[in-house]
């Protein structure tokens, strides 16, 4: 055994029975998208042209933002319920500063965004210095939030300025920029988690606060982050969100908390901290997107999504097991 | 006196031990009582600032509203007793209330009743098979049966209101007895039965030992997946039961009947002292958890202030309440 493992150079890409368990749940979800991506094309061709492809991509980009900073979160041992009310506060917000202030609407985004991360500081905070439980705390973050939302407009808001449309329009050769940004923002959040100090600590963190504590991490300051990177990212995603539809729509970022919960379980994160990794999370967001896609085309009625959605989820979570603390 | 000992055997902590100590009772103080002094300290402040707070009328609705609330969060506490979370319940009291309003002539009310009954247990029975059996986190199997139950709503209604209530069930919402709604005579006397149970019989002994370690009592004997399941099944009745009182005093049903209800009710049990880690708290501050939701939510009303600050309020709620509890765990630990 010993003689075997020696020869073996660690770069090498072997396929074991233990790396497979390992990576299991990424790989299933990757096996679905493509199993999704053949069922769409034998639907109709146009699904499965390049065209049709980058929309996915472009439709994926809310809620992959959002997925990203929850796994952040999930993997440090937290969950955050408040993404969705964040970035509805921070649309909205925009949309009625820029309609009736004449500040420049960079210091207006950049203001956005600084809001996003405030709400992240404060559920940090709560959570990590008086040890209140993440989910109750978030929740009625979430609680309050939707009431502040609620407080700047109760309607749709004027349109925004021209300008705003080119964040989601704006292309570079075949993919619209925005597509791009995402692509690297989902390379960012990888080599952060797997490749800097940061990334390990968020790991060590959620898999153990004491041990991770003994080791000298800096376990509350770990934690802080990863909510201000939620929710900072909730707030691009509202910022996003308003960009897509032109208007401040009163029920903007409605259900984001529990669909990137739900992609970030898909993916292989475990909800109870520690494990699971970023490559998971996005084809989970990839998967999401694209059943909504097919719905779409199949005009299933609004009516029905959330019951279908619901089924195959709830299908999912009593198929796998949801891998416990062990 | 005892404070006086602690810094005397430990002379290296002689300042921090009797002021931490201090900080642990105030903090211990808070959480069995600060449901109920803020309640009092509302209705005083209503008494001031808007008397109409005090108008029979009004007075009326405060006491229904904090019935048909208190009914769902009897299910609720149960359910945080054994360290689960329902996200499910206001799915459970807008169905109810649909589904008793397509009944329009309420001449088939057993059927109807049965039918959401029967909704209720296979709601609770999924909700606890998820969570005993398939070990998904509560919270993630209560919304994901939250998002499927509504969803099933909407596709039912496809978005229509279902209009108003049977006379049958206006008559529960509006009745009373000698002078006592009767909702609350039904929340009551549901909060004694559910007190007497969980104080005085085996299965509420096994409620609180699930819910403090659910490890110790798996090996002690304590059948934790069967009470477990129960206490969902139970909570997602009292949700049925809430969902009829609800609809039969509002007279009119929609789908967004309940909406507030999730938060509201963990709110209240919350803030009335339910640990949300398991295994303490009790049916009387979770009552008086309720009552306090209720009077602020009503306060806002009655003193004309802008909708959204029942929202706010609400929220601020469940994290002071999630804060002194969460202190409490941390300072408080070795208090009796």
């Amino acid at each position: 055994m010993t003689s075997t493992t020696i020869q073996k150079s660690p770069r090498r890409l072997e396929i074991s029975a233990a790396r497979l368990r390992r990576h299991g749940p990424v790989i299933f979800v990757y096996a679905l998208v493509v199993v999704l991506y053949i069922v769409a094309c034998s639907l109709s061709p146009a699904l499965g042209q390049w065209s049709n492809l980058s929309e996915i991509l472009r439709q994926s980009i809310v809620l992959g933002l959002v997925t990203i900073g929850q796994v952040y979160v999930l993997l440090g041992g937290g969950i955050d319920m408040s993404v969705g009310m964040t970035a509805r506060v921070v649309g909205l917000g925009v949309a009625v500063t820029m309609g009736s202030t004449s500040i420049p609407p960079f210091l207006v985004i950049i203001g956005g965004l600084v809001a996003g991360a405030v709400v992240g500081l404060i559920n940090g905070l709560f959570i990590t210095r008086i040890g209140a439980a993440p989910f109750i705390v978030t929740l009625g973050m979430m609680g309050v939030l939707s009431g502040v939302a609620l407080a700047i407009t109760d309607g749709p808001t004027d349109v925004v300025p021209d300008f705003f449309f080119t964040i989601y329009d704006a292309t570079l050769g075949p993919l619209p920029i925005a597509v791009i940004a995402m692509a690297v923002l989902w390379a960012v959040a990888w080599f952060v988690l797997n490749r800097t100090s940061f990334g390990r600590n968020v790991y060590a963190v959620g898999g153990s606060a004491s041990v991770a504590r003994l080791a000298a991490i800096r376990v509350h300051r770990t934690q802080v982050w990863t909510y201000a990177a939620a929710g900072v990212l909730a707030a691009i995603a509202g910022i996003f969100l308003l960009a897509r539809s032109g208007v401040g729509d009163p029920t903007l970022g409605q259900g984001l908390e529990f669909s990137s919960i739900v992609a970030a379980a898909i993916g292989g994160v475990s909800l109870y901290g520690g494990r699971g990794s970023i490559v998971g999370a996005l084809g989970a967001v990839l998967l999401v997107t694209m059943s909504g896609n097919i719905f779409d085309f199949l005009h299933v009625s609004g009516y029905f999504q959330q019951l279908v959605l619901g089924i195959i989820v709830l299908i999912g979570v009593s198929v796998y097991r949801t891998r416990g603390r062990q | 006196m005892t404070i006086a000992t602690n810094a005397a055997q430990t002379p290296a902590t002689e300042q921090t031990a009797p002021r931490r100590h201090r900080a642990a009772r105030v903090v211990d103080w808070l959480s069995r009582y600060s449901a109920i002094s803020t309640t009092a300290l509302l209705l005083v402040l209503a008494a001031v600032l808007t008397p109409s707070f005090y108008d029979g009328g009004n007075l009326r609705t405060v006491i229904l509203q904090t019935s048909a609330l208190g009914i769902v969060v009897l299910g609720q506490t149960v359910v945080l007793l054994v360290r689960g979370i329902d996200m499910s319940v206001s799915a459970i009291v807008a169905i109810t209330g649909v589904a008793a309003a397509s009944n329009k002539g309420g001449e088939s009310l057993w059927l109807t009743l049965g039918l959401v009954i029967l909704i209720g247990i296979v709601v609770g029975v999924v909700n606890g098979l998820l969570i005993t059996w398939r070990k998904v986190p509560p919270f993630i199997a209560t919304f994901i049966v939250f998002i499927v139950a509504s969803g099933g709503l909407l596709a039912y209604t496809r978005g229509q209101t279902s209009g108003s209530a049977p006379a049958w069930l206006r008559n529960l919402g509006s009745g009373s007895i000698s002078g006592l709604p009767l909702p609350f005579i039904v929340w009551i006397v549901m909060g004694a039965v559910l007190l007497f149970v969980l104080k005085r019989t085996i299965w509420g002994r096994h409620v609180y030992s699930v819910g403090a370690a659910p490890e110790a009592s798996r090996h002690a004997g304590v059948p934790v997946a069967l009470v477990t399941l129960s206490a969902y099944v139970l909570c997602a009745l009292c949700a049925v039961v809430g969902g009829l009182v609800y609809s039969g005093y509002l007279g009119y049903v929609d789908r967004n009947l309940g909406t507030n209800i999730n938060l509201n009710s963990i709110a209240a049990a919350i803030v009335g002292g339910v640990a949300f880690s398991g295994g303490r708290g009790s049916v009387v501050g979770a009552a008086v958890g309720a009552v306090l939701l209720t009077v602020l939510t009503n306060i806002v009303v009655v003193a004309n202030l802008p909708i959204y600050w029942q929202l706010i309020a609400q929220g601020m709620v469940l994290i002071f309440a999630v804060t002194i509890s969460g202190l409490r765990d941390r300072w408080a630990r070795n208090l009796p």
